[in-house]
């Protein structure tokens, strides 16, 4: 690995100084899982290495007002982990369990899976399927960006120099008013070999139901099938007030799969991928409804 | 039981090359080609030699100007320790620098300008063979008399061998059948990353490397530097044949030359796909049987990518020739290939190759033609099993065959006869297939003693074992000591082996081919019952005593009535430690009944089968395998345990070449799975339970009646998913990997 | 850089350039080498060890980033020459061959059992997926997690696994 020069702020405003001062120069590393592989690889060749992982502002997670607030170190394997995001964040917990293996899980923070800005990770797709928005801070402003917007291209994001991720926003999702009704969200991935090589599809489902059965909200995003995470609008819309069969249900999955955006790669060619995005969307979309409390033969 | 090594391994404290250190030693870094074929105009290392920390750099300038071989080779004398005046695959050496830390190396080595002209590659087989095509050698250098290259080709051997007449064969023949096969090249993937040191002292070469060929390295090496050569092969993290040639050790000791100290050199897991590939595989195989499934003639043709040296791929292709038309009776066969040159990584035998891909080519066929004539796949293959006493297209008499015992006992392992418990829905589909395979190991065309092993008894009364075969995870060490142990009549305590240190060890030929166990074996047994000889004679003398009445106990010689005499007491007392040479003879001749003399081709034949459930998502094309069973004959087990660990291993490493491993190359010659994020491997995840049986028959003339069996358990596996695909659902693949979109595709089309 | 970091229960400070990774440190400066070297990118799991308690790999991570944390290496689970039982299990159960990963894959062990005393063998295989071997095709790996989470919840006495 090349010499770099390297800090270690411990506030946030010390964060956002030094970061300022070296602008494009300077590589931001939380975890490190990617950070210090792309360095020892020479990928990246950053001149400075600022560690923000003692930043106490941006550690510890929590719920409330209806919001769940992750701070940006925290770690994948402590959203698996945490018994009040699995009760009510259960698609973020569900994701977080999916990603790479135990050793990475137990360093990757969710701030890192983010920025990273990897077309084939798993948290963006479930973070937006839940309308998450990053908190992204400099020295000089703080703003909010819906995650849905956040992503620009295979590892190109919204960050700009000198910002930082601070803090991840989950909205709770609206419980059911209605006796029978219910939320459920449901990530499922298809890889090829071992789970930590990247996958051919992810999709994240959300969908929430009144007491009628009735969808009255569904939300349907794609990793992996695309530059970015592709959100299926129109897929979802098909479900809109409906009480989904199997019939339906295909029909999601087949649209769902003509919004993924593939290229052609190791993983296979764009038939295949928009095959295994239906697939994928069809055997989630089928799984949120059951834990919704509506079971489809 | 345990190896003798297991505590030292799972506390960390088993030393492999790259936890090695030596005084005063540099780190050394390869620059290598970014084409895949190129010439090399001019290289500029002046901005590299001045950088911070590098001790030297060398490149083909200084290969000349030391006066020392600038090219090297086993078989094939055609790999340039620095590239000369072309590149043959992106990845080839181009110069290597030495600074005192590794990173420094790695700094400086971007700093070196090489200009290229580039030329058209060759990128696989039908490219290399296509008119016109692009030669990768100009001029071929055969060492191994058996080659034969095909001049102004690529083809840098073309072998065939026969027995019968095929061609008749075929015309007596009910239905005859012909398909084609193919199979990517995939890595090894041995965790312990190809390492060596090379030092130079007092005009003399010590190099620690985990080459599993210590004795050709050190032959090499002596040819190349014209000195004294040392080599000392520690424990080995696995190689799997990606370490059963050296690549790395006579460059290394050209830059220490160079440096004038101890230089280190460790690859990366990227620049291990870069030193040695599993060659990529083509193949047609025509059957002809008769209606009731008797097998009647069988002509195999297939190609073999050698890549851009044919360091040892050449030889592999030669051998495998032997056992392409498999383990049945067949009167008519012909078997015929060409080994070529590409623009690919250097090939390297793997875990049984070619056997795998013959295997898979002959077995898949078979089901294909059950199912055609209506004969369940097992009883097909009963009806055609070679038996005591068949004659092999070798020409070799074969003796301890069992095969149809491995067959019966492989198929029982996954309930063979009864259908697969339902998958918990529709769209998944489930089957079972089975295979067989036949295997031979190396064997000298001519008879000579290939293997050494001493055995000397100490003044601290422990009897040393020395052995040149590598300690690659095998339990080598183990299955000498017991062999020592028993052939001595003294307990395992007494016993103390050192293994692969050219120095201290008889020569042996090489750690690979399932070898070992037989003929190690048999020289430990010689030099044991030679020492036991000697060691009498001694306490003869020293007890005046008759050595007729003497035996060797657990602490010394014992005599019927009387003391016993220790033996460190025994040395001291005799002046010194004994000594003794074992050997074991094997190859030469053999007269068949009709007169005919034939060169022996195998010195033992293994025979194995594997039985494999698979379980096929039509919505996905995956293919999980579910459980598999296997039987190998082993002769006689020496350590059950441990044949067990050895076929579970070989079944679930070639796993991954079955369902997803490969090896991808761009049109421009570069690899895409370069990195194991993209080059999946097994893992427990992926792995099925395994029901591994041992068929045991002692074989005349082995260790305690042991053969090897190092490589059987990967041979049969790609076959037996393919067949349990076949039989779940209808289509017959015949390639690896099964890439889920491939089986898709496949379903679809049915 | 200054840093101070545990290994194995001992406390020692090292001057390192902020650019080594904790698995260099642990082999090159500590002298540790039963922590081995393979893909370099988090994969293989040759690399594990133990930081405050959880398994990582050595590989991606700084070793500033470990500075103050606590370190157990392989080297660090034996008490004296007595094995640690799931190093113990690992040989009766043939959990090993060549040995490289083994290190890793013993203390990945170590992390799984500290937090899942009893697993099921689908959390066995879930949380082991992701360590590499090579030579054993995973069998008799699995049945040493196995019978190691059995010896250390006492059902069979250490020893005898
Ligand atoms: C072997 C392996 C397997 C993997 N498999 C999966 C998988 O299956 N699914 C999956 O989803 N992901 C997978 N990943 C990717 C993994 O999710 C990321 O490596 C991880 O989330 C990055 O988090 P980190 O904290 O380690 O980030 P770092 O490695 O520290 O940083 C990653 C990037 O994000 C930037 N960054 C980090 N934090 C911030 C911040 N707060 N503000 C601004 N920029 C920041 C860094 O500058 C850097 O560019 C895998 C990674 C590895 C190494």
């Amino acid at each position: 690995m090349r010499p770099f020069e390297y800090l270690r702020p411990t506030t946030l405003a010390e964060a956002t100084d030094v970061l300022a001062e070296h602008g494009d120069d300077a590589l931001v590393i939380a975890g490190g899982t990617a950070a210090v592989v792309m360095m020892t690889l020479g990928v990246l060749r950053p001149g400075t290495v600022v560690d923000v992982g003692r930043v106490p502002e941006l550690g510890g997670s929590r719920a409330d007002g209806g919001v769940l607030r992750l701070g940006a170190l925290t770690t994948i394997r402590s959203i698996e982990r945490d018994p009040a995001i699995a009760q009510t964040y259960g698609l973020l917990a569900e994701a977080a369990s999916q990603v790479a293996n135990v050793r990475v899980r137990n360093r990757a923070t969710v701030g890192g899976s983010v920025c990273y800005g990897e077309p084939q990770t798993d948290m963006p797709p479930a973070l937006i399927a839940m309308g998450a928005s990053a908190t992204l801070v400099s020295s000089s402003s703080t703003r909010t960006v819906p995650l849905a917007d956040f992503f620009e291209g295979p590892y190109e994001t919204a960050l700009e120099p000198g910002e930082l991720l601070s803090e991840i926003t989950v909205p709770q999702p609206e419980p059911g008013s209605e006796p029978g009704a219910g939320t459920g969200g449901c990530h499922m991935k298809f890889t090829i070999g071992s789970p930590e090589n990247k996958p051919v599809a992810n999709a994240s489902v959300l969908v929430r139901l009144d007491g009628a059965g009735r969808c009255v909200e569904a939300r349907i995003v794609l990793g992996a099938l695309g530059p970015v995470p592709v959100v299926a609008v129109d897929a979802a819309a098909l479900l809109d007030g409906e009480v989904p069969d199997a019939k339906l249900i295909a029909e999601v999955a087949s649209r769902a799969g003509d919004a993924a955006d593939p290229a052609d790669d190791l993983r296979g060619p764009v038939w295949y991928k928009r095959r295994i995005a239906r697939v994928l969307v069809e055997r989630a979309l089928r799984c949120a409804l059951r834990k919704a409390g509506h079971e489809v033969p | 039981m345990p190896t003798l090594e297991a505590a030292e391994k799972v506390t960390g404290a088993t030393r492999y090359v790259g936890d090695l250190l030596v005084p005063n030693m540099a780190h050394a870094k390869v620059l290598r080609s970014p084409l895949p074929h190129a010439r090399v105009l001019s290289i500029d290392a002046a901005e590299a030699r001045a950088a911070p920390g590098v001790v030297c750099v060398l490149t083909r300038d200084e290969v000349r100007a030391a006066g020392i071989e600038p090219v090297y080779g086993f078989v094939y004398r055609d790999a340039p320790l620095v590239a000369l005046d072309k590149v043959r695959y992106q990845g080839d050496i181009v110069a290597v620098v030495v600074a005192e830390d590794a990173a420094a190396a790695e700094a400086a080595a971007e700093l070196i300008e090489v200009d290229y002209e580039e030329l058209p590659a060759v990128m696989d087989v039908e490219a290399a063979l296509a008119d016109g095509a692009p030669l990768v050698h100009e001029s071929f250098s055969p060492i191994a008399p058996e080659l034969r290259p095909i001049e102004g080709t690529n083809v840098c051997h073309r072998a065939h061998i026969a027995r019968g007449d095929v061609e008749a064969g075929f015309r007596e023949a009910y239905r005859v059948y012909e398909d084609t096969f193919t199979a990517p090249p995939v890595q090894h993937c041995a965790l312990d990353l190809h390492a060596c040191i090379a030092s130079i002292e007092d005009g003399a070469i010590t190099v620690w490397t985990n080459c599993q060929s210590p004795f050709p390295l050190q032959r090499e090496l002596q040819r190349i530097f014209k000195m004294d050569a040392r080599v000392i092969v520690p424990y080995v993290g696995g190689g799997f044949g990606s370490k059963s040639r050296d690549r790395l050790e006579c460059v290394v000791t050209a830059a220490a030359q160079l440096a004038g100290r101890p230089v280190r050199l460790v690859l990366t897991q990227e620049e291990t796909f870069q030193t040695f590939i599993r060659p990529a595989y083509h193949g047609t195989i025509k059957t002809g049987v008769r209606a009731d499934g008797t097998i009647v003639a069988r002509h195999v043709r297939f190609t073999i990518d050698v890549g851009g040296y044919a360091i040892s791929g050449a030889r592999s292709a030669n051998n495998t020739l032997k056992v392409a038309t498999g383990p049945y009776r067949i009167p008519n066969v012909l078997v015929e290939c060409d080994a070529v040159y590409t623009n690919k990584p250097p090939s390297a035998p793997y875990r049984g190759l070619p056997t795998t891909q013959h295997t898979m080519a002959y077995e898949t066929q078979l089901d294909r033609i059950a199912r055609d004539l209506g004969i369940d796949p097992v009883e097909l293959r009963m009806r055609n099993l070679v038996v005591d006493g068949d004659v092999h297209i070798t020409g070799d008499l074969l003796r301890s065959t069992h095969a149809k015992e491995c067959l019966e006992a492989a198929a029982a392992g996954i309930d063979w006869g009864t259908p697969s418990t339902p998958p918990e829905t529709p769209s998944k589909l489930r089957g079972k297939g089975v295979s067989c395979t036949i295997k031979y190991t190396l064997t000298p065309p001519t008879r000579m003693s290939e293997n050494g092993a001493a055995i000397s008894l100490g003044e601290d009364g422990i009897f040393e074992v020395r052995i040149g075969t590598v300690n690659i995870g095998q339990g080598s060490d183990t299955t000498m000591a017991q062999f020592a142990a028993d052939g001595l009549g003294v307990g395992l305590e007494r016993i103390r082996v050192v293994h692969s240190d050219t120095a201290l060890v008889p020569v042996d030929s090489s750690t690979t081919a399932s070898r070992s166990t037989y003929h190690m074996g048999n020289a430990v047994l010689d030099a044991a019952s030679k020492l036991t000889a000697e060691t009498l004679a001694v306490a003869s003398h020293l007890l005046e005593r008759d050595a007729g009445d003497l035996a060797l106990g657990p602490d010394g010689v014992e005599a019927p009535d009387g003391p016993t005499l220790a033996y460190d007491e025994l040395v001291r007392r005799s002046g010194g430690p004994l000594s003794a040479l074992g050997e074991c003879v094997v190859g030469g001749t053999y007269t068949a009944p009709d007169g005919t003399e034939y060169p022996i081709a195998s010195t033992f034949w293994s025979f194995a089968s594997a039985a494999a459930e698979v379980e096929v998502d039509t919505d996905t094309g995956e293919v999980r395998v579910l459980r598999m069973g296997a039987a190998s004959n082993v002769g006689k087990a020496v350590n059950p345990d441990s044949v067990r660990t050895q076929l579970e291993g070989g079944l679930g490493m070639e796993l991954g070449p079955t369902l997803f491993e490969r090896l991808v190359w761009d049109e421009g010659g570069q690899l895409l799975t370069a990195a194991l994020m993209d080059y999946p491997l097994p893992t427990m995840e992926t792995s099925p339970t395994y029901r591994p049986e041992i068929v045991e028959h002692p074989f005349e003339g082995g260790p305690f009646g042991a053969k090897g069996m190092g490589e059987i358990g990967s041979v049969i596996t790609p076959a037996a998913v393919l067949n349990a695909v076949y039989d779940a659902t209808g289509v017959m693949f015949h390639e690896v990997p099964l890439l889920p979109h491939k089986v898709l595709e496949a379903l679809e089309a049915l | 850089m200054k840093i101070t970091i545990s290994i194995n229960g001992k406390r020692e400070q090292r001057e390192i350039e902020p650019s080594r990774t904790l698995l260099e440190l642990v082999r090159e400066d500590f002298g540790l080498t039963g922590t081995k070297a393979y893909c370099h990118s988090g994969i293989c799991g040759a690399c594990t060890v133990l930081l405050d308690g959880a398994a990582v790999s050595s590989c991606s991570l700084l070793a500033a980033q470990a500075d103050g944390a606590d370190v157990t290496t392989i080297e660090g689970l034996a008490a004296g020459t007595t094995l640690h039982p799931i190093q113990q299990a690992f040989i009766d159960h043939f959990g090993f061959q060549c040995g490289y990963c083994t290190p890793g894959m013993v203390l990945l062990t170590k992390a799984l059992l500290d937090e899942v005393p009893e697993p099921t063998r689908e959390e066995i295989v879930r949380y082991m997926g992701g360590n590499i071997c090579r030579c054993t095709g995973y069998a008799g790996i699995l049945a040493s997690v196995e019978a190691a989470a059995k010896a250390l919840s006492g059902e069979i006495p250490a020893g005898e696994t």
